[in-house]
């Protein structure tokens, strides 16, 4: 049997190999592999759609039944709907302990309607799993990094964004109930499904002295008139009945709460930052997930995926001292920000409160606010997306005629509900019409694998500059008088430090440790760091001279200590570091 | 109340004063002993109270909440008292435990009390802190305020490995002087207690001050990581403090705040709460805005963050001042400053409640004292020695320490957990005044009533109805805050009766009425046959009012 691993999974999994399989994957083998992805991945999985939680929880088992030496699959916790939170732990799990390694951190969704970040996640474990027995690239990265994977850190509302009738921009919020309007009542009046097609679409009303028109160029686009024309509408807004009899209409619908301005460190009230809800970590999922990363001390890199408007965007959120980053990791950030502007064609690498606008309580800041996790969060699907062209930042979702160019040049009018007469209890005959749920902030289905597979690069780009730390001179010199000097110097071989200057400074996680031991405590004399071994300048460490204190190791810098101890013993050095692999050395 | 109740809540009163000894009241109880009493008041009170358990802490515990309604089940404004919050201080545990043992054994003769539970509710929770209130009773004793959570103070990768040690075998841990030429500490001139060295007694003997124990784990640091924990009073997110090791990884990270915080947001009909800490803003209130509530919040949200109480809550607090310095005359303390990430403030700020809180108790200065200095540890010793605790400083005595055979090392000073702690003989008065305290908050709430349903006839069928709302008590109906905060709930007044209606809503909602008889009024323009219809007040705080009027 040539791959025995292979059969038994075959078994494990209980898929039977029938004939007309066996005559696919010939089929597939005599092709031209194209760069990418492997003809024949152990996991089919067709990057071309949005699948619901359920379907996501089972593309995961099946990756880590496929390939268990590089895979973990955990339900971290359960969603106020009881949702499973699926997450995967993605190692090379021969090569050591997945929480000994420097961890990267990523996950999608957190805002339920910006959905294609949980493809995007899907897609980064699918990828290095396929991939790890061709590519020696991936081999290295997998022997040095661990990956921490959570596709859809809120999962009911991405369900309810799939299967129930929304916008583009909805739910947003999760599904934990709360009184928007302080109506004392709780989600009475949210969209109504006038048609029952699942997308909530605009309504307008026929109205001479209405001051909206039809586009004459772009079919179905209204347009505001300018002050000497005279219009044919009145626009209402989504669609929605008052439900409640209040004279609003969809004024409290599921939520609502924005879960991704909930965070611990920027946090403040609502009459500061709306949506952010009674307390940090108020809202069950997000507690479960920060619980779950701040367990994970060895997670050096995060990165969230959301949509839309092609962003690469860093914290912080606030422009107040109180929450700004440290000068000293700006270089950083800029580092991997920059070079994802290379890898994301059409996105722009930005500092969230100066750039787009002030938010406190994202869960961005908390990363680096928490543990000084460098992290970043991409703004999924760019108007460059649509004819190469970037819309004006000023522009949020970018300008709409592009938006109906391509649904009319490349989806065929399928992004579109056209316009069409419904009767409406409060209005009556009203027409409704719009962009579907499905356009506008999502990839159509032949631009999925694009998009999952250049945010994956700039995200491995990230993860592959998490510091990896080696022995780079270990020596032994006698001094005379019995005693010998040893010298140790580390070096970090990658650009990012193994503490942030901000962790140092805030004092937010345990130092590195550079220890020495031997049979006899008392075989070590003193300790010192050196700073500059040419002109001898050290600093003795006084107290605890066997476990030096070591506050990073800077990119590319390296570190060095020294003791005087005695001679002719044996001797180990051991280093510690939560960000870096551990390392030891016999003497 | 009727002769039905009046028997069996004669025999709980009996029963229950049996139980509870004069000599049983007067002292600090364990939290397994108080668990146990609230079980067992509640149980036998329990027409007019009932407990729920929040949560269990770490180590098993209960944190307990007892609700007192009186006869009158029905929804109505409350307030909430919360003891134990500063972990080492139990006289205010013994305060709410005291108010429970005496709204149980009064209620029933008690005509005002009886009449007050039937406009207003009161919470308590005796305990919020039970596993930090536990080390009250350890052996050795120990000053801790923390809960047990294993915390690295030091950042040196391993928890709690350095506590104190009893190194005298007294069972208590006490201080331990150094003497050092690097010290910062020496022996005040007249009286026997450390100061900080000053530029006067530059050529006395110096000192290292600490707490009794050894380096255990041999980093050159002594007692640097003691076992837990979280400070609970530091663990709210109003000006939450990260590199506090004590506060927390983030605010409301622990259980037992977040069952405070759970429950306080899910009971809005809470509008006052008085805590128990080192601060007191009766003696001395927080920082105000001298701008109009809107003024300000326009500023806080500019800038970001919110400093100062707004003008209008701040007038608010001063008439429970007022009521406060009546009870308690006199008060001459120390006061201390609050911490960052504290309960009370976080209260006010981020839940929209009025809150007032002062500490249980604290060594008094002598007003007749010309000698008073600003030395917290010297005035502390006068008050030992005045009232007769002399015995609470432990003579300074010479040990071996192995961390420094060379040097001059001794145990003495204050005994620990003394000076937070109110002496069991001075209990009584205390529980006094805070019996009258509490009244008097209750005794402020607001009130509502339909003041008024006018209607008027402007044709067949065609009607315009107002509906007038006053509250008649001395509070408004809620904070100015509140009225930017979603928790803090709007009253609703509704047209209950299937009706026509030409102008108005089937509902509006109405947020803070002022106390003292502000009225508003809610108005209709209906038209219906109908000979009558029904109007309908609903509030989560106030309850539902019901009134038919005919038309
Ligand atoms: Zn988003």
């Amino acid at each position: 049997m040539k791959n025995p691993i292979r059969f038994l999974l075959i078994l494990a999994l209980s898929i039977p190999l029938t004939a007309s399989d066996v005559e696919k994957i010939e089929f597939v083998k005599s092709a031209l592999k194209a760069m990418g992805a492997p003809n024949q991945p152990k996991v089919e999985v067709q990057w071309n759609r949005y699948y619901n939680n359920a379907q996501i929880g089972e593309i995961c088992r099946k990756i880590a039944a496929a390939y268990p030496q590089l895979t973990r699959y955990e339900v971290i916790g359960k969603s106020y709907e009881e949702r499973d939170i699926h997450s995967l732990t993605i190692t090379d799990f021969s090569s050591g302990k997945p929480e000994d390694k420097p961890g990267m951190y990523i996950d999608g969704n957190i805002h339920s309607n910006e959905i294609q970040g949980a493809e995007v996640s899907l897609y980064t474990a699918w990828y290095l799993t396929e991939n790890f027995e061709k590519n020696e690239w991936i081999q290295e990265l997998m022997k040095n990094k661990t990956f921490y994977i959570l596709p859809s850190i809120n999962p009911d509302a991405r369900d309810h964004y799939i299967s129930e009738g929304n916008t583009p921009h909805s739910p947003r919020s999760g599904l934990v109930p709360r009184d928007d309007d302080g109506d004392g009542a709780i989600n009475e009046d949210g969209f109504d499904d006038l048609d029952g097609d699942g997308h909530i679409v605009s309504m307008r009303i026929k109205d001479p002295n209405g001051r909206w028109k039809e586009s004459s160029e772009i079919t179905g686009m209204m347009v505001p008139c300018k002050e000497n024309e005279t219009g044919d509408y009145t626009l209402l807004g989504n669609e929605g009945i008052d439900n409640d009899g209040d004279g609003k209409i969809n004024e409290d619908g599921e939520g609502f709460y924005d879960p991704n301005r909930n965070w611990p460190w920027s946090w403040q009230p609502e009459y500061i930052q709306y949506g952010a809800d009674m307390y940090p970590l108020s809202i069950k999922e997000n507690r479960i997930v920060a619980d779950y990363i701040l367990s994970h001390e060895n997670i050096a890199g995060a990165q969230s995926y959301h949509n839309s408007g092609g962003m690469i965007l860093r914290g912080p959120g606030s422009d107040s001292p109180a929450f700004s980053y440290h000068d000293q990791d700006r270089k950083y950030y800029d580092f991997i920000g920059k070079t994802g502007n290379k890898i994301l064609p059409g996105y722009d690498y930005m500092v969230l409160y100066k750039d787009l606008y002030k938010a406190v309580g994202g869960e961005v800041d908390f990363f680096y606010g928490m543990r000084g996790i460098f992290s970043f969060t991409n703004e999924l699907w760019s108007s460059f997306n649509y004819f190469g062209e970037k819309s004006k930042s000023s522009e949020f979702f970018g300008r709409r005629e592009p938006v109906y160019k391509f649904n009319e040049l490349l989806l065929f009018q399928e992004g579109i509900v056209p316009w069409k007469k419904i009767n409406h209890p409060q209005y009556g005959e009203i027409e409704i019409g719009g962009f579907k749920k499905s356009w506008t902030r999502t990839a159509p289905s032949f631009m999925i694998e694009e998009m999952c597979h250049r945010n994956m690069a700039f995200t491995l780009f990230h993860a592959y500059n998490l510091p990896v730390v080696k022995f780079d001179e270990v020596t032994r010199k006698d001094i005379g008088d019995g005693l010998e000097q040893i010298d140790v110097i580390l070096k970090n071989e990658r650009v990012i430090p193994t503490r942030s200057y901000y962790e140092i400074e805030k004092q937010l996680t345990v130092p590195d440790f550079l220890e020495i031991s031997s049979e006899d405590k008392n075989d070590v004399i003193a300790a010192m760091i050196v700073y500059d071994k040419y002109l001898n300048n050290t600093r003795e460490i006084e107290k605890q001279p066997v476990r030096v204190k070591i506050d990073q190791i800077d990119g590319n810098a390296t570190c060095q200590v020294r003791w005087i101890v005695k001679k002719g013993k044996k001797y180990t050095v051991k280093y510690t570091s939560k960000k870096a692999i551990d390392l030891e050395s016999g003497l | 109340m009727t002769k039905k109740f009046m028997l069996p809540m004669l025999i709980t009163f009996l029963l229950l004063q049996s139980a509870l000894s004069e000599s049983d009241l007067y002292h600090y109880h364990t939290s397994a002993q108080n668990e146990k009493l609230v079980r067992q008041i509640t149980q036998s009170s329990k027409d007019i109270m009932s407990y729920t358990v929040l949560t269990k802490t770490d180590s098993g515990k209960e944190i307990l909440a007892v609700e007192i309604t009186g006869q009158n089940h029905n929804t109505k404004p409350a307030i909430l008292l919360v003891g134990g919050l500063e972990g080492y201080e139990l006289t205010s545990v013994e305060i709410c435990m005291d108010i429970l043992k005496h709204i149980s054994t009064h209620y029933s003769h008690d005509p005002s009390l009886s009449g007050l539970l039937e406009t207003c509710t009161i919470y308590i929770i005796p305990n919020a802190n039970p596993d930090a209130s536990a080390h009250f009773f350890d052996s050795p004793r120990s000053q801790r305020k923390t809960n047990n959570l294993p915390v690295d103070h030091d950042l040196d990768g391993k928890t709690d490995e350095d506590g104190f040690n009893d190194l005298t075998g007294d069972g208590m841990i006490a201080m331990m002087r150094i003497k050092d030429l690097l010290g910062a500490w020496t022996i005040h001139q007249n009286y026997p207690v450390m100061v900080p060295c000053t530029a006067e007694d530059s050529l006395t003997e110096r000192y290292t001050m600490h707490f009794e124990g050894f380096d255990d784990d041999g980093d050159g640091w002594l007692n640097e990581d003691v076992a837990g924990g979280v400070d609970l009073d530091k663990n709210f997110p109003y000006h939450f403090e990260f590199s506090d090791k004590e506060a927390g990884t983030y605010a409301v990270s622990q259980k037992e705040s977040k069952a405070l915080a759970d429950f306080i947001f899910s009971h809005p009909e809470i509008l006052l709460v008085y805590s128990f800490s080192d601060d007191n803003n009766l003696l001395t209130p927080w920082p105000a805005s001298q701008n109009a509530g809107p003024e300000y919040m326009d500023e806080v949200q500019k800038k970001g963050v919110i400093t100062k109480m707004l003008m209008e809550d701040a007038l608010v607090m001063e008439q429970l001042t007022k009521k406060y310095r009546k009870i308690f005359q006199n008060m001459d303390y120390f006061q201390t400053e609050k911490n960052n990430g504290n309960f009370a403030e976080w209260v006010y700020y981020q839940t929209g409640r009025l809150s007032v809180t002062t500490p249980a108790w604290r060594f008094s200065l002598d007003p007749a004292d010309s000698a008073r200095c600003k030395n917290k540890d010297i005035e502390y010793y006068k008050w030992l020695q005045r009232s007769g605790h002399s015995g609470k400083v432990l003579a300074w005595q010479k040990i071996e320490h192995p961390d420094f055979p060379d040097q001059v090392v001794e145990i003495g000073g204050f005994l620990p957990n003394f000076r937070q702690n109110a002496p069991e003989d001075s209990l009584k008065p205390i529980f006094e005044r805070n019996r009258l305290l509490v009244r008097s908050l209750c005794e402020l709430l607001p009130k509502i009533e339909i003041a008024d349903i006018r209607t008027k006839k402007l044709h067949d069928n065609i009607h315009h109805v107002d509906i007038l709302i006053t509250n008649k008590g001395a509070l408004a109906t809620s904070t100015e805050i509140g009225r930017h905060l979603r928790w803090v709930p709007k009253i609703r007044i509704q047209m209950d009766s299937k009706v026509e209606i030409f102008s108005g809503k089937n509902f509006a909602l109405l947020d803070k009425i002022e106390g003292n008889g502000e009225t508003r009024k809610v108005s209709w323009l209906i038209k219906t046959n109908k000979k009558s219809i029904t109007l309908k007040v609903h509030s989560p705080v106030f309850g539902d009012i019901t009134k038919e009027v005919t038309l």
